[in-house]
């Protein structure tokens, strides 16, 4: 018989949350949340709360939400990972956890590159939680299921033999007097009564949000950024009064998640879309976020403008320059920034010119005036 | 018969994307420093009132 770690889960970060199962994955999520709730005591909605706010520091809750999951076992009483890489469980523990660190740091890294977050907060509230729960008494000591390679299996058996016979001593401890039933009294009152699904509601409000960007984007002609906007307002408010008005029909999980979306959206837009780029008053800033646009640098004053800055976000942009930039800075994410063969007899674009671009395609083309 | 709870999820999605669109519709009057913990606060805000919905049971005549 080959030694193997011990099974990797969330007792690495929290040991009351050893041999976590997720009973309900029939949600939105993998049931995660609820199992860590119902483990812990308290209620989902303030762990799934605690999850978004680790999701906005950096990306770091994505991570932690799929190793959590994958780590944990479901319904079916498996593991994902051990159906993924069924090599995992053959790793030591040391690169169990390596991979689980270095994984969530890649993750951290790719979201940073699309969207800076501060990660700083999450990752330190992270680790004094994991410090605290540890230190709990009555917790189960980390100590103890680090489990030394060396180790061989005859050490093994023993101090499972061990862990079984504290086990069902604790059993065998009086149990609880069992609860008095009164068979003459009235019945208990009926829970309330399920809700049904309102897909047609739903739809409805799919359509509104969707004729709310069509008649602000194509009729009025206002940004697509104030568009989205107001697809999002004009989403929540609907999904918000139907579900306070409608309590006997609930709107289904997939309408919540189309609404999702433009909330992603919107959020992502505004931070990147948010603030004067250069205050100094010798620089002229350009900023295009979700649309299109051709900006002419061709006539533009060099002697009082020392730098131009354009920032675009999701958009398709085209600059005209008089000359051949010298001083070029460009910081692209997921953006694609192209510059058009200077001609060789123009004359310099004497300004420091940059492009920060995020989900767009710049183009740089020379168009002498 | 009691009534169905609140669909408290949907409600708190319901704030959030309220509170989004607005930051979205006044993020370039914004500074950019202040937009991120906003849409924290909106989020805390929106998952804070779910849990207090969710929190609060109607009377169910427990004798």
């Amino acid at each position: 018989m080959g030694r193997m770690a011990p099974e990797l889960d969330l007792a690495w970060l929290d040991p009351s949350l050893r041999g976590l199962t997720r009973r309900d994955a029939s949600g939105l999520g993998s049931g995660l949340c609820r199992a860590i709730a119902e483990r812990i005591g308290v209620d989902p909605v303030l762990v799934r709360v605690a999850l978004i706010v680790l999701i906005l520091s950096g990306g770091l809750g994505i991570g932690l939400y799929a190793w959590g999951t994958v780590l944990t076992r479901g319904p079916s009483g498996t593991r994902p990972i051990d159906s993924v890489l069924p090599t995992f469980t053959t790793w030591s523990s040391l690169a169990q956890k390596a991979a689980v660190v270095v994984t969530v740091i890649l993750v951290m890294v790719s979201i940073g590159q699309v969207m800076p977050l501060p990660w700083a907060a999450g990752v330190l509230a992270l680790v004094v939680w994991a410090w605290l729960r540890r230190r709990k008494p009555g917790a189960v000591p980390q100590a103890e299921d680090a489990v030394d390679d060396t180790e061989d299996d005859e050490l093994l058996i023993g101090r499972w033999r061990t862990r079984m016979a504290s086990a069902a001593r604790s059993a065998a401890e009086p149990a609880r007097p069992l609860p008095t039933v009164d068979l003459y009294s009235e019945p208990a009152p009926v829970e309330g009564r399920k809700p049904r699904p309102a897909w047609l509601a739903g739809l409805l409000i799919l359509g509104a949000m969707g004729a709310v960007g069509a008649v602000l984007s194509l009729a009025l002609g206002v940004t697509p950024m104030v568009s989205l906007a107001a697809v999002t307002i004009a989403g929540g408010a609907l999904v918000l009064g139907y579900a306070l008005l409608a309590r006997g029909r609930r709107l289904p999980r997939l309408i919540l998640v189309a609404v999702t979306v433009p909330l992603a959206m919107s959020g992502w837009l505004a931070t990147q879309a948010a603030g004067p780029l250069l205050p100094s008053p010798d620089a002229v800033t350009y900023s295009v976020i979700a649309g299109e646009k051709t900006i002419d640098l061709t006539t533009i004053d060099t002697t009082k403008v020392d730098a131009v800055e354009i920032k675009a976000v999701a958009s398709d942009v085209e600059v005209l320059l008089p000359g051949p930039v010298e001083d070029l800075r460009t910081t692209s994410r997921l953006a694609d920034v192209t510059v058009d063969a200077w001609p060789d007899d123009a004359k310099p674009f004497d300004v420091t010119l940059i492009v920060d671009a995020t989900a767009s395609n710049v183009r740089l083309v020379v168009r002498e005036p | 018969m009691s009534r169905p709870s609140l669909d408290v999820g949907a409600i708190a999605l319901g704030l959030s994307a309220v509170g989004f669109g607005v930051v979205c519709l006044f993020a370039p009057s914004l500074s950019s420093p202040f937009v991120q913990p906003i849409l924290a606060a909106i989020l805390i805000a929106a998952g804070g009132l779910g849990l207090l919905l969710s929190r609060v049971r109607p009377p169910k005549g427990k004798r």
